[in-house]
């Protein structure tokens, strides 16, 4: 009952537009899958196609019309306080743009140090925990005093991920987290969410367009197509 | 990237605020005399009295100084109350969306058509004149531009990775708000703020004008309406009721230019 | 050799601010008729500085150096207005992001005809004639159907066959397409790939690409330019660049693509406003010498191609 596990069980949404003649769109319907606790799974499909919308919702940050997200076997909308911030900090999501991945009026050490005081880490320890995740994503301390609009956006992306890293959560979704970065950042930001999932054994959801970087990330793929997650047929790695 | 070289205009704008906020913090600097200090009845401007003396003989340059207080603090309070007013309403109905939003910017559109003055007539007829409630009523009633500018900010602030990241990682509303939303929302308030002031101080001389102000503080606006009633314009002193009308001018337009300033925000070339 | 229809000299770029920041240093290029130009880089390259200098929309805290000659004008020395006739009318520039760059409140066929009514002065009965079978070559047929709609009723596909139907039909010589198929998803990416191949094949127009996507580059350019840290590090044809890069960097990129199993390079780019010693990308290098660190290696012809770098001379 308790053992680590994230699923979705008839998990639907759709939206309704007009207010006198109700039109309702639908995203996606019925939809019951699960996150394995190591590995990737990936879930393509066209832009528009609700992948966003299902990362989001698993992440808690939308809400389904009908069905139910359950983090170890329980509802998370029914969770106590307490359970609920273990949800919170245990399963994180990535976004895509890195321009706009970090508050663009705080410097990085900001950005990353209101991460430590969520957790109650006391500053003494701060100063080692962030260079310890940033060795991890490959950074130096030397951009800490910057701002966002200073560095580039493999960076970002870099302390974004690690910033996440920080709560050492045990689910990540990542959304189209390479898709706006150039090819050569992009090949390192994927080796660096490879080893960081090797390192921290952590379960991916790994959302993309992109057919050939979900290839190369996950183990299992899922195309969600006219509202319905299919089982890619074609699996070579 | 170019931070250097304001537009001069604006920084006659902060040149000219500068100078108004030093005559309404240190009045005694700039006139000799006490403003209820009591010379000759009407005189004409000498190099005694600048701009001469009014009905009850106090000087009406002196006037003009001490008048800068009220006027500014009357513009600057509302200012503030109606930012804030405006800041949370704004906040809370782009943050939460929904129903609450429904509700809030409902309650918002019917504020917007009430007219203002003539509300503020009938106000200032019921309670009793004064500065203070003056202040109140002007910040409450013209709070809804400034949430209507905050909601669609907020909700595209929102939607960007570091808010989403935040209420993923179990900040709460509140600090996610403070911190990551209001700081993004101060090129937007701030030329608000600014042209809040100013239609403040408008409102103010022109409520004062029409007899509906404070008579025992005197601002610009009270001041004009005296040189009305007691006899400044049938003896033609127009050094008694223009000066008023210039130094409210003034203040609006440097006010104002500041706040088109800070619309322009900080620009930054991208390279790519 | 084929007369090339825009030649760039020693261009640079320098923009002016708190600190000097030269995007482009001394970038020498030229594109003949009918051929197809990819400008490929990372971000903040100055691949897109290079566009607007030729376009003459830079901002006014950018100085230019060097040399921008089409045909046989000398772009750099012409007035505002003079450059506001060759715009659109003979070099046209496609921009990335085909939702804002249309005007929401316009219909497509706004779009489309008004730089014929601008700069052509056509009539109406023929401007509109002439918009109707212009864009029957961008798939919207029936013309009747797409032409009142406006840019918020089409899809963001359809938005970027408007576009480059907009900026092309005055027939321009030149056609700059910077990025244009940034955050588009494959299949719109080879159908923008189509319409700039059928272009260009079209009327012997030339096309100079801008891009950070190898793939699309190598899809539909004759030649390719890499661009590193403002600086041209290597040209050579299509074809012999994909077959064997010459430059370290050019084989880092293209060992970063899908198909070569996303090989990184290490490190980052360089800041343009403190770039390194020697060659630019040498402390990234795998083969770096002792001479990399000091000496700015330049542009030489090496066999059909151009390499700047001291290990392929």
């Amino acid at each position: 009952m308790f053992s680590l596990s994230l699923k979705t069980k008839d998990l639907s949404k759709s939206y309704s537009n007009g207010f006198i003649r109700k039109k309702t769109n639908e995203v996606f319907s019925k939809i019951s899958f699960e996150i394995p606790a190591e590995g990737t799974i990936g879930l393509m499909g066209p832009s528009g196609s609700g992948k966003s919308t299902f990362g989001r919702i698993i992440a808690g940050l939308e809400m389904p019309t009908s069905g139910q997200v359950l983090y170890k076997g329980r509802d998370i909308r029914t969770l106590k306080t307490g359970d609920f911030r273990e949800f919170r900090q245990k399963v994180q999501m990535m976004f895509q743009d890195p321009a706009g991945i970090l508050n663009p009026k705080k410097t990085i050490e900001k950005s990353v140090t209101e991460v430590l005081d969520l957790l109650n880490i006391p500053k003494k320890r701060q100063k080692t925990e962030i260079a310890d995740i940033f060795d991890q994503v490959g950074l130096s301390d030397e951009i800490l005093n910057r701002y966002p609009y200073q560095i580039s956006g493999g960076q970002s992306q870099r302390i974004a991920i690690g910033r996440i890293l920080l709560l050492k959560p045990d689910y990540i979704i990542l959304d189209e987290p390479t898709s706006a970065l150039d090819s050569s950042v992009q090949a390192q930001m994927l080796h660096l969410l490879k080893d960081i999932q090797s390192e921290f054994k952590t379960g991916y959801l790994f959302i993309s367009h992109d057919e050939s970087v979900v290839r190369f990330m996950s183990e299992k793929i899922f195309v969600m197509e006219n509202g319905a997650l299919k089982k890619s047929v074609c699996q070579t790695l | 990237m170019n931070k250097k070289g304001l537009p001069s205009l604006n920084r006659y704008g902060i040149i000219l605020l500068f100078v108004f906020l030093c005559m309404a913090l240190i009045p005694s600097f700039f006139s000799q005399y006490d403003p209820d200090e009591r010379f000759m009845a009407y005189e004409d401007p000498s190099s005694k009295h600048l701009l001469g003396t009014n009905d009850i003989g106090n000087d009406i340059f002196t006037e003009l100084i001490y008048g800068t207080r009220i006027s500014l603090t009357v513009g600057f309070a509302s200012a503030i109350i109606a930012t804030f007013i405006g800041l949370v309403i704004g906040l809370t109905s782009g943050y939460y969306r929904g129903n609450v939003d429904e509700i809030l910017m409902g309650f918002t559109d019917v504020v917007l058509m009430i007219p203002k003055i003539p509300l503020i007539i009938i106000l200032a007829a019921f309670l009793r004149p004064g500065i203070w409630i003056l202040i109140l009523v002007l910040g409450v009633l013209s709070w809804e531009s400034i949430a209507r500018v905050v909601r669609s900010k907020t909700l595209q602030i929102r939607e960007t990775g570091f808010v989403m990241s935040a209420r993923c990682m179990g900040f709460s509303p509140f600090h996610i708000m403070s911190s990551d939303i209001i700081p993004n929302l101060t090129h937007v308030v701030a030329p608000k703020f600014m042209l809040a002031t100013a239609a403040a101080m408008i409102s103010e001389a022109s409520l004062s004008f029409i007899g509906l102000g404070d008579p025992s503080v005197k601002s610009w606006g009270v001041m004009i309406s005296f040189a009305f009633t007691k006899g400044g314009f049938i003896r033609e002193m127009w050094w008694w009721y223009l000066p008023p009308g210039i130094c409210i001018t003034l203040a609006v337009i440097s006010i104002a230019l500041i706040g088109f300033s800070f619309e322009k925000g900080k620009q930054t070339v991208k390279i790519e | 050799m084929k007369r090339p229809v825009i030649e760039l000299d020693n261009l640079s770029v320098t923009f002016h601010g708190d600190c000097d920041l030269r995007a482009v240093n001394q970038v020498s290029l030229s594109v003949t008729r009918g051929e197809v130009l990819a400008l490929v880089g990372e971000t903040g390259c100055g691949k897109s500085v290079i566009a607007h200098a030729i376009m003459g929309l830079l901002p006014k805290e950018a100085s230019v150096d060097g040399s921008i000659r089409f045909n046989d004008m000398e772009l750099l020395s012409l007035s505002e207005r003079e450059l506001a006739d060759i715009r659109g009318e003979k070099i046209a520039i496609i921009f990335q992001n085909p939702s804002l760059s249309l005007n929401p409140v316009y219909t497509v066929e706004h779009q489309i005809s008004e730089s014929l009514y601008i700069h052509r002065k056509t009539r109406k009965e023929l401007a509109e004639k002439c918009t109707k079978n212009y864009v029957l070559k961008f798939g919207f047929n029936p013309p009747e159907t797409y032409l009142p709609l406006y840019p918020s009723q089409c899809s963001g596909g359809m938005n970027q066959r408007i576009l480059i139907a907009a900026s092309t039909i005055l027939s321009p010589e030149i056609v700059i397409a910077d990025e244009p198929t940034k955050g588009l998803d494959r299949e719109r990416v080879n159908e923008t790939g189509e319409i700039l191949r059928n272009l260009v094949s079209e009327k012997g127009r030339s096309l100079i690409l801008i891009t950070h996507d190898l793939e699309f580059a190598r899809r539909i350019s004759d030649r390719i330019a890499i661009m590193y840290s403002g600086e041209i590090v290597e040209t050579a044809s299509a074809e012999e660049f994909f077959a064997e890069p010459k430059h370290p960097y050019s084989k880092g990129l293209l060992n970063s693509l899908p198909e070569n199993g996303f090989v990184p390079i290490k490190g980052s780019s360089p800041s343009l406003t403190r770039p390194p010693d020697g060659c630019r990308f040498h402390p990234r290098c795998m083969y770096m010498n002792e001479q990399c660190a000091e000496e700015h290696p330049d542009l030489k012809p090496t066999g059909n191609r151009k390499v700047r770098c001291f290990l392929c001379h």
